[in-house]
Protein backbone atom coordinates (compact mmCIF):
# COMPACT_ATOMS: atom_id res chain seq x y z
CA UNK A 1 0.00 0.00 0.00
CA UNK A 2 0.91 3.46 -0.63
CA UNK A 3 1.49 5.46 2.44
CA UNK A 4 0.58 8.93 1.47
CA UNK A 5 -2.59 8.00 -0.84
CA UNK A 6 -3.46 4.17 0.39
CA UNK A 7 -3.20 2.97 -3.03
CA UNK A 8 -3.34 -0.44 -3.97
CA UNK A 9 0.30 -2.03 -5.09
CA UNK A 10 -0.30 -3.56 -8.12
CA UNK A 11 1.99 -6.68 -7.98
CA UNK A 12 4.67 -7.74 -10.43
CA UNK A 13 5.77 -10.47 -8.46
CA UNK A 14 4.96 -13.56 -6.32
CA UNK A 15 5.47 -11.21 -3.06
CA UNK A 16 4.28 -13.22 -0.04
CA UNK A 17 2.92 -10.61 2.34
CA UNK A 18 2.58 -10.91 6.26
CA UNK A 19 -0.23 -13.72 7.31
CA UNK A 20 -3.50 -11.86 7.53
CA UNK A 21 -5.08 -11.22 11.23
CA UNK A 22 -8.75 -11.95 10.08
CA UNK A 23 -9.91 -10.92 13.95
CA UNK A 24 -7.82 -7.95 14.06
CA UNK A 25 -9.45 -6.76 10.56
CA UNK A 26 -13.24 -7.62 12.33
CA UNK A 27 -12.57 -5.67 15.28
CA UNK A 28 -11.19 -2.66 13.26
CA UNK A 29 -13.62 -2.97 10.53
CA UNK A 30 -14.33 0.99 8.89
CA UNK A 31 -17.71 1.59 8.88
CA UNK A 32 -19.49 4.40 7.67
CA UNK A 33 -16.98 7.46 6.32
CA UNK A 34 -20.38 10.25 5.93
CA UNK A 35 -19.08 12.11 9.03
CA UNK A 36 -15.15 12.28 6.91
CA UNK A 37 -17.32 13.91 3.67
CA UNK A 38 -17.25 17.40 2.66
CA UNK A 39 -19.99 17.09 0.16
CA UNK A 40 -20.60 20.49 -0.22
CA UNK A 41 -17.38 20.83 -1.69
CA UNK A 42 -17.60 18.10 -4.59
CA UNK A 43 -20.29 20.17 -6.60
CA UNK A 44 -19.44 20.35 -10.22
CA UNK A 45 -17.22 17.41 -10.67
CA UNK A 46 -16.89 16.53 -14.32
CA UNK A 47 -19.52 14.30 -15.73
CA UNK A 48 -17.25 11.22 -16.25
CA UNK A 49 -15.97 11.02 -13.06
CA UNK A 50 -19.65 11.44 -11.56
CA UNK A 51 -20.41 8.48 -13.66
CA UNK A 52 -17.90 6.41 -12.46
CA UNK A 53 -18.67 7.25 -8.84
CA UNK A 54 -22.24 6.40 -9.50
CA UNK A 55 -21.48 2.99 -11.01
CA UNK A 56 -18.39 2.15 -8.18
CA UNK A 57 -21.39 2.46 -5.92
CA UNK A 58 -23.63 -0.05 -7.53
CA UNK A 59 -20.58 -2.51 -7.87
CA UNK A 60 -19.62 -1.84 -4.56
CA UNK A 61 -22.88 -2.51 -2.58
CA UNK A 62 -23.39 -5.88 -4.56
CA UNK A 63 -21.90 -8.07 -2.35
CA UNK A 64 -24.73 -9.99 -1.20
CA UNK A 65 -24.98 -11.61 -5.40
CA UNK A 66 -21.47 -11.90 -4.46
CA UNK A 67 -21.71 -13.90 -1.45
CA UNK A 68 -24.50 -16.13 -2.96
CA UNK A 69 -22.38 -16.93 -5.64
CA UNK A 70 -19.36 -18.26 -3.44
CA UNK A 71 -20.95 -19.69 -0.43
CA UNK A 72 -22.97 -22.31 -2.09
CA UNK A 73 -20.08 -24.07 -3.22
CA UNK A 74 -17.40 -25.55 -0.42
CA UNK A 75 -16.13 -22.13 0.33
CA UNK A 76 -18.87 -21.59 2.95
CA UNK A 77 -17.66 -24.14 4.75
CA UNK A 78 -13.98 -22.59 5.14
CA UNK A 79 -14.71 -20.68 8.43
CA UNK A 80 -11.85 -18.03 8.18
CA UNK A 81 -12.50 -16.95 4.89
CA UNK A 82 -16.03 -16.46 5.78
CA UNK A 83 -15.15 -14.25 8.73
CA UNK A 84 -13.17 -12.20 6.60
CA UNK A 85 -16.41 -11.60 4.15
CA UNK A 86 -18.48 -10.76 6.93
CA UNK A 87 -16.99 -7.76 7.69
CA UNK A 88 -15.86 -7.23 3.78
CA UNK A 89 -19.10 -6.77 2.77
CA UNK A 90 -19.63 -4.57 5.92
CA UNK A 91 -16.62 -2.44 4.70
CA UNK A 92 -18.21 -2.44 1.22
CA UNK A 93 -21.62 -1.38 2.36
CA UNK A 94 -20.31 1.60 3.55
CA UNK A 95 -17.93 2.49 1.04
CA UNK A 96 -21.07 2.07 -1.58
CA UNK A 97 -22.94 4.62 0.87
CA UNK A 98 -20.61 7.42 0.67
CA UNK A 99 -19.86 6.80 -3.00
CA UNK A 100 -23.92 7.43 -3.37
CA UNK A 101 -23.58 9.96 -1.26
CA UNK A 102 -20.65 11.72 -3.30
CA UNK A 103 -22.09 10.96 -6.88
CA UNK A 104 -25.86 12.56 -5.77
CA UNK A 105 -24.20 15.63 -4.79
CA UNK A 106 -21.57 15.99 -7.47
CA UNK A 107 -25.07 15.05 -9.73
CA UNK A 108 -24.31 16.75 -12.71
CA UNK A 109 -27.80 16.53 -14.54
CA UNK A 110 -27.52 13.60 -17.12
CA UNK A 111 -24.14 12.38 -16.15
CA UNK A 112 -25.47 8.98 -15.71
CA UNK A 113 -28.01 6.26 -16.16
CA UNK A 114 -26.42 4.09 -13.64
CA UNK A 115 -28.93 3.14 -10.83
CA UNK A 116 -28.63 5.99 -8.44
CA UNK A 117 -30.95 4.41 -5.09
CA UNK A 118 -28.42 2.96 -2.64
CA UNK A 119 -28.35 -0.48 -2.09
CA UNK A 120 -29.54 -1.25 -5.56
CA UNK A 121 -30.97 -4.50 -6.35
CA UNK A 122 -28.86 -7.31 -8.19
CA UNK A 123 -29.90 -8.50 -11.27
CA UNK A 124 -28.88 -12.42 -12.53
CA UNK A 125 -25.52 -13.18 -14.36
CA UNK A 126 -24.28 -15.84 -15.73
CA UNK A 127 -24.31 -18.99 -13.87
CA UNK A 128 -27.42 -19.01 -10.96
CA UNK A 129 -27.24 -20.81 -7.54
CA UNK A 130 -28.13 -24.80 -8.67
CA UNK A 131 -25.73 -24.74 -11.38
CA UNK A 132 -22.79 -23.53 -9.10
CA UNK A 133 -23.98 -25.73 -6.21
CA UNK A 134 -23.75 -28.75 -8.45
CA UNK A 135 -19.80 -27.36 -9.78
CA UNK A 136 -19.35 -27.16 -6.31
CA UNK A 137 -20.00 -31.00 -5.66
CA UNK A 138 -17.13 -31.99 -7.70
CA UNK A 139 -15.01 -29.16 -7.37
CA UNK A 140 -14.37 -29.64 -3.39
CA UNK A 141 -12.25 -27.22 -1.32
CA UNK A 142 -9.91 -26.27 -4.91
CA UNK A 143 -12.90 -23.97 -5.59
CA UNK A 144 -11.91 -21.91 -2.45
CA UNK A 145 -8.89 -20.31 -4.52
CA UNK A 146 -10.59 -19.42 -7.68
CA UNK A 147 -12.71 -17.33 -5.38
CA UNK A 148 -10.38 -15.61 -3.80
CA UNK A 149 -8.51 -15.00 -6.85
CA UNK A 150 -12.15 -13.45 -7.71
CA UNK A 151 -12.05 -10.86 -5.19
CA UNK A 152 -8.38 -9.73 -5.86
CA UNK A 153 -8.53 -9.49 -9.74
CA UNK A 154 -12.21 -7.47 -8.82
CA UNK A 155 -10.44 -4.96 -6.82
CA UNK A 156 -7.32 -4.73 -9.00
CA UNK A 157 -10.13 -3.42 -11.54
CA UNK A 158 -12.12 -1.13 -9.15
CA UNK A 159 -8.36 0.32 -8.12
CA UNK A 160 -7.58 1.33 -11.56
CA UNK A 161 -10.79 3.32 -11.82
CA UNK A 162 -10.56 4.96 -7.90
CA UNK A 163 -6.79 5.23 -8.89
CA UNK A 164 -8.02 7.67 -12.02
CA UNK A 165 -10.13 9.17 -10.16
CA UNK A 166 -8.15 10.46 -7.70
CA UNK A 167 -4.92 11.68 -9.96
CA UNK A 168 -7.12 13.23 -12.59
CA UNK A 169 -8.43 15.57 -9.83
CA UNK A 170 -5.45 16.39 -8.10
CA UNK A 171 -3.99 17.62 -11.67
CA UNK A 172 -7.16 19.85 -12.07
CA UNK A 173 -6.39 21.74 -8.34
CA UNK A 174 -10.02 22.77 -8.29
CA UNK A 175 -11.48 22.35 -5.22
CA UNK A 176 -14.18 19.81 -5.75
CA UNK A 177 -11.36 17.38 -6.86
CA UNK A 178 -8.94 17.51 -3.97
CA UNK A 179 -12.69 17.07 -1.56
CA UNK A 180 -12.76 14.23 -4.06
CA UNK A 181 -9.30 12.57 -3.75
CA UNK A 182 -9.42 12.87 -0.42
CA UNK A 183 -12.08 10.74 -0.15
CA UNK A 184 -11.24 8.08 -2.09
CA UNK A 185 -7.71 7.83 -0.35
CA UNK A 186 -9.87 7.08 2.08
CA UNK A 187 -11.45 4.37 0.68
CA UNK A 188 -8.73 2.71 -0.98
CA UNK A 189 -7.10 2.38 2.53
CA UNK A 190 -9.83 0.28 3.24
CA UNK A 191 -9.92 -1.78 0.38
CA UNK A 192 -6.29 -2.30 0.26
CA UNK A 193 -6.77 -4.82 3.47
CA UNK A 194 -9.27 -6.60 1.30
CA UNK A 195 -6.81 -7.15 -1.25
CA UNK A 196 -3.69 -7.99 0.93
CA UNK A 197 -6.21 -11.04 2.21
CA UNK A 198 -7.43 -11.93 -1.09
CA UNK A 199 -3.83 -11.79 -2.84
CA UNK A 200 -2.13 -13.78 0.14
CA UNK A 201 -4.60 -16.31 0.63
CA UNK A 202 -5.19 -16.63 -3.18
CA UNK A 203 -1.44 -17.18 -3.44
CA UNK A 204 -1.10 -19.74 -1.14
CA UNK A 205 -4.15 -21.70 -1.95
CA UNK A 206 -3.06 -21.51 -5.92
CA UNK A 207 0.74 -22.36 -4.91
CA UNK A 208 -0.58 -25.39 -3.23
CA UNK A 209 -2.79 -26.86 -5.48
CA UNK A 210 -2.66 -27.01 -9.44
CA UNK A 211 -6.24 -28.01 -9.46
CA UNK A 212 -7.22 -24.93 -7.47
CA UNK A 213 -5.01 -22.55 -10.01
CA UNK A 214 -6.85 -24.26 -13.07
CA UNK A 215 -10.33 -23.57 -11.36
CA UNK A 216 -8.87 -19.79 -10.86
CA UNK A 217 -7.83 -19.70 -14.84
CA UNK A 218 -12.04 -21.00 -15.61
CA UNK A 219 -13.47 -18.83 -13.33
CA UNK A 220 -11.13 -15.52 -14.28
CA UNK A 221 -12.10 -16.81 -17.73
CA UNK A 222 -15.78 -16.99 -17.77
CA UNK A 223 -16.96 -14.31 -14.93
CA UNK A 224 -18.81 -11.18 -15.30
CA UNK A 225 -16.60 -7.81 -14.93
CA UNK A 226 -16.68 -6.29 -13.01
CA UNK A 227 -17.97 -8.59 -10.37
CA UNK A 228 -21.43 -7.64 -9.90
CA UNK A 229 -21.93 -5.57 -13.06
CA UNK A 230 -25.43 -7.04 -13.58
CA UNK A 231 -26.75 -4.70 -11.73
CA UNK A 232 -25.18 -1.77 -13.70
CA UNK A 233 -26.48 -0.94 -16.89
CA UNK A 234 -24.42 -1.69 -20.31
CA UNK A 235 -23.56 1.39 -21.36
CA UNK A 236 -22.20 2.71 -17.87
CA UNK A 237 -20.27 -0.94 -17.62
CA UNK A 238 -18.56 0.24 -20.78
CA UNK A 239 -17.84 3.89 -19.51
CA UNK A 240 -16.30 2.42 -16.89
CA UNK A 241 -14.06 0.10 -18.70
CA UNK A 242 -12.95 2.41 -20.86
CA UNK A 243 -12.33 4.99 -17.55
CA UNK A 244 -10.35 2.21 -15.86
CA UNK A 245 -8.09 0.60 -18.39
CA UNK A 246 -7.76 3.45 -21.03
CA UNK A 247 -5.96 5.56 -17.92
CA UNK A 248 -2.24 5.66 -18.34
CA UNK A 249 -0.29 6.76 -15.15
CA UNK A 250 2.48 8.39 -14.80
CA UNK A 251 6.03 7.01 -14.73
CA UNK A 252 6.57 3.64 -16.81
CA UNK A 253 3.71 1.93 -15.49
CA UNK A 254 1.76 1.61 -18.92
CA UNK A 255 -2.14 2.00 -19.93
CA UNK A 256 -5.00 0.48 -16.85
CA UNK A 257 -5.39 -2.46 -19.29
CA UNK A 258 -1.51 -3.35 -19.12
CA UNK A 259 -0.89 -2.84 -14.92
CA UNK A 260 -4.04 -5.13 -14.57
CA UNK A 261 -2.90 -7.75 -17.03
CA UNK A 262 0.21 -7.52 -15.09
CA UNK A 263 -1.50 -8.15 -11.54
CA UNK A 264 -3.84 -10.81 -13.01
CA UNK A 265 -0.64 -12.86 -14.10
CA UNK A 266 1.00 -12.29 -10.89
CA UNK A 267 -1.28 -15.15 -8.94
CA UNK A 268 0.80 -18.44 -9.31
CA UNK A 269 -0.79 -20.61 -11.99
CA UNK A 270 -2.69 -17.54 -14.18
CA UNK A 271 -1.20 -17.44 -17.35
CA UNK A 272 -1.20 -14.11 -19.84
CA UNK A 273 -4.16 -16.08 -21.65
CA UNK A 274 -6.16 -15.66 -18.36
CA UNK A 275 -5.68 -12.40 -18.46
CA UNK A 276 -6.26 -11.19 -21.34
CA UNK A 277 -9.75 -13.03 -21.08
CA UNK A 278 -10.55 -10.74 -18.20
CA UNK A 279 -9.28 -7.74 -20.23
CA UNK A 280 -11.48 -8.88 -23.30
CA UNK A 281 -14.74 -9.71 -20.81
CA UNK A 282 -14.21 -5.96 -19.13
CA UNK A 283 -13.97 -4.15 -22.68
CA UNK A 284 -16.86 -6.45 -24.09
CA UNK B 1 -44.76 -0.52 12.36
CA UNK B 2 -42.62 -0.57 9.10
CA UNK B 3 -38.92 -0.86 10.21
CA UNK B 4 -36.50 2.11 9.28
CA UNK B 5 -33.91 0.23 7.40
CA UNK B 6 -31.37 3.26 7.47
CA UNK B 7 -31.89 4.12 11.26
CA UNK B 8 -30.59 0.17 11.63
CA UNK B 9 -27.88 0.52 9.44
CA UNK B 10 -26.45 3.46 10.66
CA UNK B 11 -26.62 2.05 14.84
CA UNK B 12 -25.37 -1.29 14.14
CA UNK B 13 -22.52 -2.25 16.35
CA UNK B 14 -20.68 -5.26 16.63
CA UNK B 15 -21.84 -6.23 20.60
CA UNK B 16 -19.65 -4.86 23.35
CA UNK B 17 -17.79 -6.79 26.65
CA UNK B 18 -14.83 -4.25 27.34
CA UNK B 19 -16.48 -3.38 30.19
CA UNK B 20 -17.83 -6.28 32.06
CA UNK B 21 -15.35 -8.45 34.15
CA UNK B 22 -14.70 -11.51 32.77
CA UNK B 23 -12.12 -12.37 35.04
CA UNK B 24 -15.22 -13.19 37.07
CA UNK B 25 -15.20 -16.60 35.09
CA UNK B 26 -12.00 -18.11 36.62
CA UNK B 27 -13.29 -17.13 40.10
CA UNK B 28 -17.18 -18.34 39.61
CA UNK B 29 -17.02 -21.08 36.37
CA UNK B 30 -20.03 -22.35 34.59
CA UNK B 31 -20.60 -25.78 35.08
CA UNK B 32 -19.63 -27.46 32.70
CA UNK B 33 -23.27 -28.72 30.73
CA UNK B 34 -23.89 -24.74 30.83
CA UNK B 35 -20.38 -24.32 28.68
CA UNK B 36 -21.84 -26.87 26.11
CA UNK B 37 -24.88 -25.15 25.61
CA UNK B 38 -22.95 -21.74 25.22
CA UNK B 39 -20.70 -23.79 22.99
CA UNK B 40 -23.69 -24.58 20.72
CA UNK B 41 -24.83 -20.80 20.71
CA UNK B 42 -21.56 -19.38 19.52
CA UNK B 43 -20.94 -22.20 16.65
CA UNK B 44 -24.86 -21.42 15.97
CA UNK B 45 -23.72 -17.42 15.49
CA UNK B 46 -20.79 -18.34 13.94
CA UNK B 47 -22.79 -20.30 11.46
CA UNK B 48 -25.13 -17.74 10.51
CA UNK B 49 -23.27 -17.31 7.51
CA UNK B 50 -24.95 -20.70 6.75
CA UNK B 51 -28.26 -19.18 6.95
CA UNK B 52 -27.11 -16.38 4.57
CA UNK B 53 -26.82 -18.46 1.85
CA UNK B 54 -30.03 -20.58 1.71
CA UNK B 55 -31.47 -16.97 2.26
CA UNK B 56 -29.54 -15.57 -0.79
CA UNK B 57 -30.62 -18.45 -2.94
CA UNK B 58 -34.11 -17.36 -3.49
CA UNK B 59 -35.69 -13.96 -4.97
CA UNK B 60 -35.05 -12.25 -1.32
CA UNK B 61 -31.56 -11.09 -1.73
CA UNK B 62 -32.72 -8.88 -4.83
CA UNK B 63 -34.36 -6.43 -2.41
CA UNK B 64 -32.17 -3.43 -1.30
CA UNK B 65 -33.99 -3.37 2.60
CA UNK B 66 -32.77 -7.15 2.89
CA UNK B 67 -29.55 -6.95 1.62
CA UNK B 68 -28.70 -4.03 3.75
CA UNK B 69 -30.14 -6.03 6.46
CA UNK B 70 -28.12 -9.09 6.00
CA UNK B 71 -24.88 -7.18 5.86
CA UNK B 72 -25.49 -5.75 9.08
CA UNK B 73 -27.62 -8.97 10.89
CA UNK B 74 -24.27 -11.14 9.81
CA UNK B 75 -21.96 -9.43 10.91
CA UNK B 76 -23.78 -8.56 14.75
CA UNK B 77 -24.42 -12.72 14.84
CA UNK B 78 -20.64 -12.81 14.02
CA UNK B 79 -19.60 -11.02 16.72
CA UNK B 80 -22.04 -12.56 19.32
CA UNK B 81 -20.20 -15.44 18.55
CA UNK B 82 -16.76 -13.89 19.30
CA UNK B 83 -18.45 -12.52 22.36
CA UNK B 84 -19.62 -16.13 23.82
CA UNK B 85 -15.77 -17.34 22.67
CA UNK B 86 -14.32 -14.61 24.96
CA UNK B 87 -16.31 -16.13 27.68
CA UNK B 88 -15.29 -19.82 26.81
CA UNK B 89 -12.09 -18.89 26.48
CA UNK B 90 -12.01 -17.83 30.64
CA UNK B 91 -12.87 -21.87 31.00
CA UNK B 92 -9.53 -22.29 28.57
CA UNK B 93 -11.80 -23.85 25.87
CA UNK B 94 -10.87 -22.16 22.74
CA UNK B 95 -13.28 -22.06 19.70
CA UNK B 96 -11.27 -21.12 16.54
CA UNK B 97 -11.66 -20.68 12.93
CA UNK B 98 -10.27 -24.27 12.08
CA UNK B 99 -12.10 -25.95 14.70
CA UNK B 100 -15.18 -24.10 13.07
CA UNK B 101 -14.40 -25.19 9.49
CA UNK B 102 -13.68 -29.41 11.27
CA UNK B 103 -17.31 -29.04 12.00
CA UNK B 104 -18.44 -27.56 8.83
CA UNK B 105 -16.91 -29.53 6.45
CA UNK B 106 -18.82 -32.65 9.09
CA UNK B 107 -21.85 -31.22 7.67
CA UNK B 108 -21.76 -33.71 4.49
CA UNK B 109 -24.83 -33.85 1.77
CA UNK B 110 -27.41 -32.52 3.82
CA UNK B 111 -26.26 -29.82 3.45
CA UNK B 112 -24.55 -29.70 0.11
CA UNK B 113 -28.38 -30.33 -1.61
CA UNK B 114 -29.63 -27.59 0.95
CA UNK B 115 -29.36 -24.70 -1.21
CA UNK B 116 -30.20 -26.51 -4.46
CA UNK B 117 -33.04 -27.20 -2.56
CA UNK B 118 -33.69 -24.07 -1.60
CA UNK B 119 -33.21 -22.72 -4.86
CA UNK B 120 -35.91 -24.96 -6.73
CA UNK B 121 -38.52 -24.29 -4.15
CA UNK B 122 -37.52 -20.51 -4.13
CA UNK B 123 -38.07 -20.89 -7.73
CA UNK B 124 -40.94 -22.87 -8.31
CA UNK B 125 -43.30 -20.70 -5.13
CA UNK B 126 -41.31 -17.58 -6.41
CA UNK B 127 -42.05 -13.96 -4.60
CA UNK B 128 -44.12 -15.45 -2.25
CA UNK B 129 -41.18 -17.90 -0.98
CA UNK B 130 -39.68 -14.66 0.32
CA UNK B 131 -42.73 -14.73 3.17
CA UNK B 132 -41.02 -17.81 4.43
CA UNK B 133 -38.16 -16.89 4.85
CA UNK B 134 -38.96 -13.71 6.82
CA UNK B 135 -41.30 -15.71 9.24
CA UNK B 136 -38.40 -18.38 9.62
CA UNK B 137 -36.05 -15.76 10.18
CA UNK B 138 -38.79 -14.56 13.11
CA UNK B 139 -39.19 -17.43 14.33
CA UNK B 140 -35.49 -18.17 14.68
CA UNK B 141 -34.91 -14.96 16.27
CA UNK B 142 -37.41 -15.12 18.95
CA UNK B 143 -35.88 -18.82 19.93
CA UNK B 144 -32.57 -16.84 20.36
CA UNK B 145 -33.42 -14.54 22.67
CA UNK B 146 -35.93 -16.66 24.48
CA UNK B 147 -32.67 -19.10 24.83
CA UNK B 148 -30.50 -16.39 25.92
CA UNK B 149 -32.95 -15.04 28.58
CA UNK B 150 -33.52 -18.69 29.80
CA UNK B 151 -29.91 -19.23 30.26
CA UNK B 152 -29.07 -15.91 31.81
CA UNK B 153 -32.33 -17.09 34.28
CA UNK B 154 -30.76 -20.51 34.88
CA UNK B 155 -27.45 -19.28 35.49
CA UNK B 156 -27.58 -16.10 37.93
CA UNK B 157 -24.34 -15.19 36.83
CA UNK B 158 -23.70 -11.36 36.82
CA UNK B 159 -21.75 -11.19 34.38
CA UNK B 160 -23.06 -13.52 31.69
CA UNK B 161 -26.84 -12.02 32.62
CA UNK B 162 -25.14 -8.71 31.28
CA UNK B 163 -23.66 -9.78 28.17
CA UNK B 164 -26.51 -12.15 27.60
CA UNK B 165 -28.97 -9.23 27.88
CA UNK B 166 -26.83 -7.27 25.37
CA UNK B 167 -27.24 -9.90 22.65
CA UNK B 168 -30.83 -10.24 23.09
CA UNK B 169 -31.10 -6.67 22.71
CA UNK B 170 -29.21 -7.14 19.13
CA UNK B 171 -31.64 -10.32 18.63
CA UNK B 172 -35.08 -8.05 19.44
CA UNK B 173 -34.12 -5.70 16.49
CA UNK B 174 -33.60 -8.62 14.20
CA UNK B 175 -36.82 -9.81 15.20
CA UNK B 176 -38.18 -6.22 14.25
CA UNK B 177 -36.89 -6.55 10.88
CA UNK B 178 -38.18 -10.10 10.15
CA UNK B 179 -41.53 -9.70 11.77
CA UNK B 180 -42.52 -6.58 9.74
CA UNK B 181 -40.95 -8.23 6.32
CA UNK B 182 -43.14 -11.53 7.35
CA UNK B 183 -46.23 -9.70 8.46
CA UNK B 184 -46.40 -7.45 5.37
CA UNK B 185 -45.95 -10.25 2.75
CA UNK B 186 -48.12 -12.85 4.81
CA UNK B 187 -50.92 -9.99 5.16
CA UNK B 188 -50.97 -9.47 1.18
CA UNK B 189 -50.88 -12.48 0.13
CA UNK B 190 -53.06 -15.87 1.20
CA UNK B 191 -50.66 -18.26 -1.18
CA UNK B 192 -47.74 -17.22 0.93
CA UNK B 193 -49.75 -17.66 4.40
CA UNK B 194 -50.48 -21.26 3.16
CA UNK B 195 -47.00 -21.86 1.98
CA UNK B 196 -44.93 -20.58 5.00
CA UNK B 197 -47.44 -22.38 7.37
CA UNK B 198 -46.76 -25.67 5.90
CA UNK B 199 -43.37 -24.78 5.26
CA UNK B 200 -42.88 -23.67 9.15
CA UNK B 201 -45.08 -26.91 10.54
CA UNK B 202 -43.30 -29.46 8.23
CA UNK B 203 -39.71 -28.47 8.50
CA UNK B 204 -38.99 -26.15 11.07
CA UNK B 205 -36.41 -26.87 13.75
CA UNK B 206 -35.06 -25.21 16.74
CA UNK B 207 -31.83 -23.11 15.34
CA UNK B 208 -28.67 -24.82 14.82
CA UNK B 209 -30.60 -28.26 14.25
CA UNK B 210 -29.15 -28.59 10.84
CA UNK B 211 -25.25 -27.65 11.57
CA UNK B 212 -24.97 -29.30 15.22
CA UNK B 213 -25.16 -33.16 16.26
CA UNK B 214 -28.49 -34.44 17.27
CA UNK B 215 -27.15 -35.30 20.54
CA UNK B 216 -25.98 -31.65 21.39
CA UNK B 217 -29.63 -29.75 19.69
CA UNK B 218 -30.88 -32.42 22.89
CA UNK B 219 -28.95 -31.23 25.25
CA UNK B 220 -29.36 -27.75 24.78
CA UNK B 221 -32.76 -27.52 24.44
CA UNK B 222 -33.24 -29.98 27.65
CA UNK B 223 -30.77 -27.52 29.25
CA UNK B 224 -32.73 -24.18 28.74
CA UNK B 225 -36.48 -25.55 27.66
CA UNK B 226 -37.66 -28.45 29.97
CA UNK B 227 -40.11 -28.23 33.12
CA UNK B 228 -42.81 -25.99 33.36
CA UNK B 229 -40.88 -22.85 33.34
CA UNK B 230 -38.60 -23.93 29.82
CA UNK B 231 -42.11 -24.73 28.10
CA UNK B 232 -43.64 -21.62 29.27
CA UNK B 233 -41.36 -19.67 27.47
CA UNK B 234 -41.90 -22.11 24.15
CA UNK B 235 -45.40 -21.18 24.75
CA UNK B 236 -44.59 -17.38 24.28
CA UNK B 237 -42.56 -18.16 21.03
CA UNK B 238 -45.47 -19.91 19.60
CA UNK B 239 -47.53 -17.54 20.88
CA UNK B 240 -45.55 -14.90 18.75
CA UNK B 241 -45.13 -17.18 15.88
CA UNK B 242 -49.03 -17.55 15.45
CA UNK B 243 -50.19 -14.09 15.47
CA UNK B 244 -48.84 -13.36 12.39
CA UNK B 245 -50.92 -13.52 9.35
CA UNK B 246 -52.71 -17.16 8.32
CA UNK B 247 -50.41 -18.65 11.45
CA UNK B 248 -52.89 -19.04 13.79
CA UNK B 249 -52.55 -21.97 16.24
CA UNK B 250 -48.97 -23.02 15.06
CA UNK B 251 -46.93 -24.89 18.27
CA UNK B 252 -43.88 -25.44 16.08
CA UNK B 253 -41.42 -24.26 19.14
CA UNK B 254 -43.71 -27.08 21.43
CA UNK B 255 -43.75 -29.63 18.60
CA UNK B 256 -39.73 -29.84 18.29
CA UNK B 257 -39.69 -30.27 21.83
CA UNK B 258 -41.80 -33.17 22.28
CA UNK B 259 -39.99 -34.65 18.77
CA UNK B 260 -36.33 -34.31 21.04
CA UNK B 261 -37.98 -36.05 24.18
CA UNK B 262 -37.62 -33.10 26.02
CA UNK B 263 -39.70 -33.60 29.53
CA UNK B 264 -42.50 -30.54 30.06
Amino acid sequence: MNDTNGAVRIPTSGARPAPFDVRDFARTAQGSLRASLDLDAVAGLPAAAARTLRTLAVLEGATMAHLRNVLVTPTHKDARVTAFLVSWAYEKYWIADALHLIADAAAPAGASTAESAPRAPARETGRGPIRRALAGFGQGPDVVGAHLALGFVDDLVLDLAYERLGAAERADGVDAAVVLAEAVARIRAVKARHTRFFEAEAAGRLTASPRSARLARRELARSPWPLGSGSVAADDRRAFARFALGHRAGGAGGTGAERLARGIRSLPGIDARTAARVIRRLEA
Amino acid sequence: MAFDIDRYTATSVSVNWSDLDLESFRREPLPEPSLRTLRYMADVEYHTVCYTRDLLTTPSHREADVSAFMTMWNREEFWHGEALAAVLAMHDITVDYDQLKASRLKLGWKDRLDPIKQSVLGGLVGHDFVAVHMSWGAANEWSAITAYQRMAELEEHPVLAELLRRIAKQEARHVAFYTSQARERLAASTRAQKVTRFALSRFWAPVGSSIMEPDEVRHVMGHLMSGAEGRRAARKVDDSISGMPGLGGLTIVQDALDRLGVAA
